[in-house]
């Protein structure tokens, strides 16, 4: 599973950073970013839950 | 006159105050009804909505209350402008500006509610919290406004802004005289009328300390407007009026939304004790309550943005210079969107909720008003072990806001203070 988040569309609610730190982290402009493309396996739960938290719909999974 | 449920269905007036006199169930249901018939409808009255828009006579007034239409609305700010606002003390504030100028201003507040920071804020809000607690703990009864009425406030004035913590009731005296027993002041405003409002105050009070601190600025950028005082935008200062105007906006919008959710937070928990216990176990488990609260209680109904084109929204036409509400509270209640959504559900999830709105506009305070709902939260779980309201609450009236309450009277097995000092 590839996790990213589309940096146009987030405003910065962080609700994936403030659940998730182990997939999402903060950049400098206070947007998410994900720490590692690749998802570990255990983790794709929580992968699927921020995606569909995120209320701009900024985050994308390929599997 | 008091009108009922049907009525506001048959004849939708979100700008007639009895309509937010109504009971919070009633409001929802009025809410489903209309959603049910259409996700758009128009407003009976075209005068002006909440936080002061300047509507002309015979301007048409939207509320959108579908889900996905009011997501499609919040992204769009070239249809759907913010700059609706020609008077008033917001004008120049980040409510009232659309990208690119938004974005620009917007970058020199956002960091001051970053997450990280929101964390290291964590103690003080506690602090607070006990000491407001403190005040009735061994009595076995007490008023849980004095958490939820005075926290956010004192967290929003000391630590952001720089503000005296002692100005926070007179500015919510100022703004919600419903809190102190008086009645709600208006937010509609007819072409003409000398527009009174809470914000003309606010406002004066908002440039009165600003230009004090401009006078004698401090380097040490602890907070908002240290740091915008001190900003300079190629070789201007920024503007010293907008400066202001973000003041108005931050307090306008800062003090009574987190204040109304802890309330209707904790008379709900007070109204179902196995979820109070459940939290008060599991305490890991309250930021997602804290989620589900946000999006029940509703907070904020809806922000007018001004149409800058002729358009449709879910077929519904409407004319360039029109008023448009994408109504938060209603979307957060969609069906289509969340399963049963008039229920509230401690550990929803996941929980898309609009209660922060989304879009250039989301609530740069939302991570504050997280960070102070779990914290008081947790505090209020742990000292009062088995909190039960003492008498039926009545919720407080607001047009711009879902209910609250302006007092929450419990009673609880008494406890120990745990700082020697008193509280006023």
């Amino acid at each position: 599973m590839r996790l990213s988040v589309e940096s146009s569309s987030c405003q910065g609610h962080n609700r994936c950073t403030s659940d998730f730190p182990e997939l999402f982290d903060v950049d400098e402009e206070l947007k998410a970013v994900v720490v590692n493309e690749v998802v570990p396996s255990d983790l794709e739960a929580a992968a699927r839950t921020a995606v569909r938290n995120c209320p701009e719909r900024a985050i994308h999974i390929e599997s | 006159m008091s009108l009922t449920a049907d009525e506001f269905v048959e004849h939708y007036d979100f700008t007639n105050p009895e309509f937010s006199k109504l009971a919070p169930g009633v409001i929802f249901e009025v809410y489903r009804r209309l959603r049910e018939r259409a996700s758009v409808v128009a407003c009976e009255s075209g005068f002006g909505t909440q936080v002061g828009s300047d509507v002309q006579d015979g301007q048409g007034m939207w509320h959108v209350l579908g889900y996905e239409d009011v997501y499609d609305v919040l992204q769009d700010a070239e249809r759907f402008s913010s700059q609706c606002f020609s008077v008033g003390g917001l004008v120049g504030s980040l409510l009232a500006l659309d990208p690119p100028e938004q974005n620009r201003d917007k970058k020199f507040i956002t960091p001051y509610f970053a997450p990280g920071r929101m964390r290291d804020l964590a103690d003080s809000a506690r602090l607070a919290t006990d000491d407001a607690i403190d005040t009735f703990i061994e009595q076995g009864e007490g008023d849980l406004a004095a958490v939820a009425w005075r926290m956010p406030g004192e967290i929003l004035f000391k630590e952001l802004l720089g503000f005296p913590a002692e100005d926070v009731e007179m500015c919510l005296q100022t703004m919600h005289p419903e809190l102190f027993g008086g009645e709600a002041r208006s937010l509609v405003f007819k072409e003409g009328e000398d527009i009174q409002n809470f914000q003309a105050e606010l406002d004066a009070y908002c440039e009165e300390m600003l230009k004090a601190r401009a006078e004698d600025p401090s380097d040490d950028e602890n907070n908002v407007f240290d740091h915008l005082l001190n900003t300079r935008i190629g070789d201007d200062a920024f503007p010293f009026d907008r400066i202001v105007a973000n003041a108005t906006l931050l307090i306008s919008a800062g003090l009574e939304t987190t204040s109304n959710a802890l309330t209707n937070a904790f008379v709900w928990l007070g109204n179902h004790p196995e979820q109070q216990a459940q939290l008060r176990e599991n305490p890991e488990m309250i930021p997602t309550a804290v989620e589900e609260f946000v999006r029940f209680s509703g907070s904020v109904h809806g922000l007018s943005r001004l149409l800058t084109q002729d358009t449709e929204v879910s077929g519904c036409p409407m004319k360039a210079g029109d008023i448009v509400v994408p109504n938060y509270a209603a979307a957060n209640r969609d069906p289509a969107e969340f399963e049963n959504p008039d229920e509230c559900i401690i550990d929803r999830s996941p929980n898309r909720h609009l209660g922060f709105g989304a879009g250039y506009h989301r609530c740069v305070g939302s991570n504050l008003a997280r960070m102070e709902m779990r914290v008081a939260l947790e505090q209020v779980l742990t000292r009062l072990p088995d909190y039960r309201l003492a008498e039926d609450c009545t919720p407080h009236h607001n047009m711009a806001t879902t209910p609250g309450y302006a007092h929450v009277p419990v009673v609880f097995t008494q406890g120990k203070r745990l700082s020697a000092g008193s509280s006023t």
